[in-house]
């Protein structure tokens, strides 16, 4: 069932940059989709449409078969969250549990109701013990955690990211990419993950969009798209580090690798696949 | 800068102590009543007690002197000016005279006095404030602010400044940061630049933010309706019976330092 459908959405700030040239993407629901691009490739303002914030100089954006210009505001906002990549614009509040309460006090809840969200939402994101802390004693790291919280407290159906990682160190990516897996498989919530990240991608997304110059040129499940380095750097982008190893081999080294692998775990299958074979090739004429 | 962050951090009010754990409105009414006093006051009386109370009970939960001074350096200087500005034009009796830079200069008794009264409830009413700093969060007090039906718009402001206060010393000092290792304050004329720049950039920055802020609170459902959610829990038996010692407190306090001494 498609969530979000989008077709031919052109926009362009009022300072004149041309951001998007004709968008067109549907959003499956329950899927975790990556949106990839480099700097300025119109990430960012193609999420801005998903929720309304941005209005589209044509085209049009259609949430759950309905066009979004007939939802009302505060409908969209219910259905999809987005967190933003700069956790200083969006938290507001002191508090953290404050900041977290912000989005269910405005959707009218019962004040039990938003007690009861926010300690879910801190849950969710393992913050509970940090409801109390002032916003500007968290780390930037605890930060985007709290974002996510904040917009989870909501219980929207689609979550958007915008960069959710950029800034974090190894381990604070690994404790968001958990959360936001946790969520999708576990909450079945919709996500649109943009990032410019490509490592990130097949390790945790079914799908993947890649934009360049406000289009969408390529897309598919991460397979499909990642299979030649060539084709993305034209785009600034480049291949996993892991395919880019596995693509060295294949070009450089020979090696009779057919599908590059994507991840550590597919490359640790394909390389002993490959030992095994030469291994068996090698053992094979002395039993003969 | 990292004065002016150590001022305003607020991490003693987060700390889990006695006097941190007494009711919000409890201490507003005490530190409430306890200003209007001390503005009132006719005598130093007043203001004395308030700034050794206060001292004391800062002490009790280990504030160093070094952080009090630290805040009560303004005020001091401006209790210290007033007092001299009143010793120098009001009263009679000279105490003490002189010239300074050709002008003729004398301290009088009566306008020192005056003076001092003034100084005495600067740093009275300064201490009854860092009291309450120093033992209270911004949230707890815009949470009572709500409680006694304070305008919701007086709040929002409250809340935001105190939640971008920091960012803005943040930011502030990493700009500083980044002229300084670019020898922008070697000199009296590219220090002065360098402020002028530093003031320009900080001002496009907090429109840029106010603005991006605008949108995250747009799409999380904000239409103008309130900032902080989270209540009060409901006054207990032992919120009444410190709110009745400290009323018992003020009454003979104004008691002896409006009929007594004054």
């Amino acid at each position: 069932m498609i969530k979000i459908k989008v077709e031919d959405l052109i926009y362009k700030y009022p300072d004149g940059t041309q951001a998007l040239n004709g968008v067109n993407i549907d959003v499956v629901k329950g899927e975790f989709i990556a949106v990839l691009g480099a700097n300025g490739s119109g990430k960012t303002t193609l999420l801005k449409h998903f929720n309304g914030l941005l209005k589209p100089a044509s085209g049009s954006v259609v949430l759950d078969n309905i066009e979004l210009n007939e939802f009302n505001s505060g409908d969209v906002f219910r259905k999809v969250g987005m967190v933003f990549q700069d956790p200083n614009d969006q938290l507001i509040a002191p508090t953290v549990e404050e900041d977290v309460a912000f989005g269910p006090t405005n959707l009218n809840l019962s004040y039990d109701e938003i007690v009861s969200r926010v300690n879910n939402a801190l849950e969710l994101v393992k913050m509970k013990e940090f409801a109390k802390k002032a916003i500007h004693a968290l780390s930037y790291g605890q930060s985007k955690r709290i974002c996510i919280a904040g917009i989870l407290a909501m219980e929207p159906e689609i979550l958007i990211l915008d960069e959710p990682t950029s800034g974090l160190d190894p381990e604070g990516v690994k404790s968001v990419m958990k959360i936001l897996n946790d969520l999708n498989k576990k909450k079945g919530i919709t996500i649109i993950h943009a990032t410019n990240s490509v490592d990130l991608v097949p390790v945790h997304m079914d799908r993947v969009a890649i934009m360049d110059k406000g289009i969408i040129v390529q897309e598919g499940t991460p397979q499909e798209v990642f299979t030649d380095s060539k084709k993305l750097e034209g785009l600034k982008l480049e291949l996993p580090q892991i395919a880019q190893l596995m693509e060295a081999l294949r070009g450089k080294e020979k090696f009779p690798i057919d599908s590059l692998p994507l991840t550590i775990g597919q490359a640790r299958q394909e390389l002993s696949h490959l030992i095994n074979t030469e291994d068996n090739a090698l053992v094979s004429p002395e039993i003969s | 800068m990292e004065i002016l962050k150590h001022v305003v951090m607020d991490h003693f009010a987060h700390r889990n102590n006695w006097l941190t754990n007494i009711e919000v409105r409890v201490k507003l009414f005490y530190i409430g009543i306890g200003l209007l006093l001390n503005i009132l006051s006719n005598g130093i009386i007043i203001p004395l007690v308030f700034l050794v109370t206060s001292l004391i009970l800062l002490k009790t939960i280990k504030i160093s002197f070094l952080n009090l001074g630290l805040r009560m350096i303004v005020p001091l200087f401006f209790g210290v000016f007033i007092m001299l500005i009143m010793g120098l034009h009001k009263g009679e009796t000279v105490m003490l005279s002189g010239s300074f830079l050709g002008y003729e200069l004398a301290l009088k008794k009566e306008g020192l006095l005056i003076g001092l009264l003034l100084f005495t409830k600067v740093v009275g009413g300064v201490m009854l404030l860092l009291l309450l700093s120093f033992t209270t969060t911004i949230s707890k007090i815009c949470m009572a602010a709500r409680w006694m039906k304070i305008p919701e718009t007086i709040i929002e402001v409250l809340s935001f400044v105190y939640r971008y206060l920091f960012l803005l010393i943040e930011e502030t000092e990493t700009m500083m940061s980044s002229q300084k290792s670019r020898l922008g304050y070697v000199t009296w004329f590219k220090t002065i630049k360098s402020f002028g720049n530093l003031g320009g950039v900080l001002l496009i920055r907090s429109i840029v933010r106010a603005e991006n802020v605008h949108t995250a609170m747009t799409s999380r459902g904000y239409n103008g309706g309130r900032v902080l959610t989270i209540h009060l829990t409901p006054l207990v038996k032992n919120d009444y019976a410190i709110l009745l010692s400290c009323g018992v407190l003020l009454a003979f306090l104004s008691y002896f330092g409006f009929f007594v001494y004054s």
